[in-house]
């Protein structure tokens, strides 16, 4: 089964105990925050035999200032068109280091605010039924195999990064 | 072709979320974070300086009645001359964003 790819802040998806007023059935407001869009569209990353989760978040932490962990979803790319969701091929807005994980890049476009409200409730479910998340040392890991089988240039990382990877070996 | 026009797009969430950096922060009042959204009030001093800022090319004020948060069953909380509406959920901050686009279009 196709999915796609979505970096998130699993907290802001979650029922928590410090949210009393919010419910089940509800969202924060934080979560649409948590997906802003650009042009009304969401990112995403298309995972397939070559581009692997691991490699898409090796290319997610390739543009950050440091290793940090990183929390994702993974979306049904079945249940998105199903539910009429647009997913659009957009490898000239993919922006991570790593070439081969941008041209996997999607967008889910032309969202009005109703269907990316829907978009949340589905990423919401996804992340209530299984929080996913690869700690820093996976991150840092994942980077190193991206830069060792050249996906990825050492030199492209910003410094502070470079540094940061450093401390992890 | 979308959007056609009349059409609401995702976009206009963004400007919610950014009306801080705009207006909010250069007058001293909290961003908008933690699902809080703070707004001026027309009584407030400020607004009458926000409205006329030269700090942002794009910024429109939009007037909207206290009342249509009161009906809506907003949690609102009054600090001064400013109101902050609390513990929003998704679907509330929708609501904002489709009267602001209604109000926008009256005029």
């Amino acid at each position: 089964m196709p999915y796609v790819l979505r970096k998130v802040a699993n907290s802001k998806y979650r029922v928590r105990p410090d949210l009393n007023w919010l419910n089940e059935e509800n969202l924060q407001a934080d979560a649409l925050k948590n997906l802003a869009t650009k042009n009304s569209a969401v990112s995403v990353y298309k995972l397939n035999a070559q581009i692997n989760r691991r490699r898409i978040v090796a290319g997610l932490a390739s543009t950050n200032d440091r290793v940090t962990k990183i929390e994702y979803v993974l979306l049904e790319v079945d249940f998105l068109y199903a539910n009429g969701f647009e997913l659009k091929k957009t490898p000239e807005h993919g922006k991570t280091k790593d070439s081969g994980v941008n041209r996997n890049h999607c967008d889910i476009a032309n969202l009005t605010p109703s269907s990316l409200y829907d978009l949340a409730l589905y990423i919401a479910r996804c992340v209530r039924e299984n929080q996913l998340l690869y700690r820093e040392d996976y991150v840092a890991r994942f980077l190193e195999n991206s830069i060792n089988s050249g996906f990825i240039y050492r030199k492209d990382l910003k410094p502070r990064l470079r540094a940061s990877l450093e401390r992890h070996r | 072709m979308w959007p056609q026009e009349g059409d609401l797009t995702a976009d206009c969430l963004n400007d919610l979320h950014s009306f801080d950096k705009t207006l909010l922060k250069a007058h001293n009042f909290r961003p908008y974070s933690n699902n809080n959204l703070p707004l001026l009030t027309t009584s407030n001093p400020n607004f009458s300086v926000a409205s006329n800022s030269s700090k942002s090319t794009t910024f429109k004020v939009i007037l909207v009645d206290v009342s249509f948060f009161r009906q809506r069953g907003f949690c609102i909380h009054e600090e001064g001359e400013f109101i902050v509406l609390k513990n929003l959920t998704a679907e509330k901050l929708l609501e904002i964003a489709s009267e602001l686009h209604r109000k926008a279009r009256e005029t």
